[in-house]
């Protein structure tokens, strides 16, 4: 029995050496059976207890709103960018105690919303009105780009890469406002920008946080090439735009990229309907038309999903 | 995974990070080669209402221009808002460095309207575009936009004058017209002002 113990403790180890995984990855798997174990008192448990946080936490901002407006600058800054860098400091310090890695994550998401909010607040106590909040706002979002990087690569927790994406578009928006570029193409590239990135973090350990963005961008890429191409003789092109999301899912294997491309199908094909179809004597058989090529899409989408589903 | 070698090993991450500033540099770059700044300055005024009527400039057949007095008609409404002494504000605006300037005309004691000081000896081409292709709009606003530049971006305001040239806009910021009463008077040659 412990020579077959020693035994599968080498092998983990050369398994551990061979691919290069790190002590997040084996955290991470024991997390997933410890979930698998758990007995659904232990979930209902975890619920009432994150709700009972989420109580907490909205008392205090409420009673903080109560009294902003009879506490000093300094206090507003301490309580808002204060919390906010506590919460990061914490947060690096559960990377390094398995018995805190629970409260990673919380930790991280208050530290992400905190220390923005609280920069915000000390730039506008102590710095002169300028009329224009763009700029410093490029400052808060290339802060805490920089910030949050830093902390994934230092300890390659992954909502520290979350937060670093978040906030790396949110700077690239600034900057596009900052230097007044309003072109309908923009959204279009952060959209196509967004699925790249998402679809490169999913080939690696970190793809937990990819639905979010995979939703999030293609989102935009659909509505911004909406926006583009509406209304001018290339909006034909709109179905083009949607069958590459459909591709995009497929090659991904992702249900969310395909909801969303889906609905922008179908969207655009009221737009057409609307745009074509409304003012001509078949109007109600344009209709009956449109509801069965829904119909008929959506029952292609299932086919695709079901399929998207055998590959994972 | 080390973060370095996650970098190293996913070229269409670092493809999909890179992509948003080279678009930023496309624009850019595009912007600076096709649009040449105006060559002629903009010459226009904002009329202040008035309850006894309002000051009129107008190109003469010389190149030059002029300021009338008009008064209300017996019938006309009086407006809301009109001050006791009518008014105008005339400004120029110049292109090439952003420059606006501005004098104002009103009635003097005599009903007589003042001079035209700076302006006066200004020899102006009436014409709705420059020879350079700029056009004046007195209020511009931008007719097709994105609902995602608006979340993110901001919706934008402005409905000011503006110099057009095919999609370039150029913003003339600092004229004082909220009745919008601009009115375009001509084009300004640098070398014809004496």
């Amino acid at each position: 029995m412990t020579e077959t113990r020693e035994a599968a403790i080498t092998q983990i180890k050369d398994l551990i050496e061979t691919h290069h995984l790190s002590e997040f990855d084996i955290l991470e798997l024991c997390k997933k059976s410890s979930i698998q174990d758990s007995k659904p008192a232990n979930l209902l448990q975890l619920t009432i207890m994150y709700l009972g946080g989420i109580f907490i936490f909205a008392g205090l901002g409420v009673y903080i709103n109560m009294i902003w407006d009879d506490i000093n600058s300094l206090s507003r800054v301490i309580i808002t960018l204060g919390s906010g860098f506590v919460a990061f400091i914490l947060s690096l310090l559960c990377t390094s105690d398995a018995r805190f890695t629970k409260a990673l994550t919380p930790f991280i998401i208050i530290a992400g919303i905190l220390q923005p909010v609280g920069l915000f607040v000390f730039m506008d106590e102590y710095l002169p009105h300028a009329g224009n909040v763009t700029l410093p706002a490029c400052y808060v979002m290339g802060f805490m780009l920089v910030q949050q990087f830093i902390a994934f690569m230092a300890t390659g927790v992954t909502g520290f890469l979350f937060f670093s994406v978040f906030f790396f578009y949110s700077f690239i928006c600034m900057i596009f406002n900052l230097w007044e570029i309003r072109d309908l193409i923009v959204p279009v590239v952060i959209g196509i920008s967004g699925l790249m990135v998402a679809w490169g973090i999913d080939q690696t350990s970190h793809r937990s946080i990819t639905p979010f963005y995979y939703f999030c961008m293609s989102g935009i890429a659909a509505i911004a090439s909406f926006d583009l191409l509406q209304e001018t003789k290339f909006d034909i092109l709109l179905v083009g735009v949607s069958c590459i999301l459909i591709y995009v899912a497929m090659m991904a294997a992702s249900r969310t990229i395909l909801t969303v491309a889906v609905i922008s199908l179908l969207g655009y094909l009221v737009y057409f309907t609307d745009e074509y179809f409304k003012n001509i004597v078949g109007w109600p058989i344009a209709l009956i038309i449109l509801g069965l090529v829904m119909i008929g899409v959506s029952a292609y989408a299932v086919k695709i999903g079901k399929n998207i589903s055998s590959h994972v | 995974m080390s973060a370095a070698s996650f970098i190293k090993g996913n070229k269409v991450l670092i493809a999909g990070v890179v992509l948003p500033f080279l678009l930023i540099i496309a624009l850019m770059l595009s912007r600076l080669a096709t649009i040449e700044p105006p060559q002629y300055k903009a010459l226009f005024y904002v009329s202040k209402p008035s309850v006894i009527g309002t000051i009129k400039v107008t190109p003469n057949s010389d190149g030059k221009i002029s300021a009338v007095f008009q008064p209300k008609d017996a019938g006309s409404v009086i407006e809301n808002n009109g001050t006791a002494n009518p008014s105008a504000v005339l400004y120029l605006y110049d292109g090439k460095s952003g420059s606006l300037e501005s004098t104002e005309v009103t009635l003097d004691q005599n009903n007589q309207v003042t001079p035209l000081q700076k302006f006066q000896d200004l020899e102006i081409l009436p014409d709705a575009i420059a020879p350079d292709g700029y056009e004046f709009k007195r209020s511009y606003y931008i007719s097709r936009t994105s609902i995602l530049i608006d979340i993110f971006g901001g919706r934008r305001h402005y409905d000011g004058p503006v110099l057009t040239k095919n999609k370039y806009v150029m913003e003339i910021v600092g004229v004082n017209d909220y009745y919008n009463r601009t009115k375009f008077l001509g084009w300004v040659n640098e070398g014809a002002s004496k």
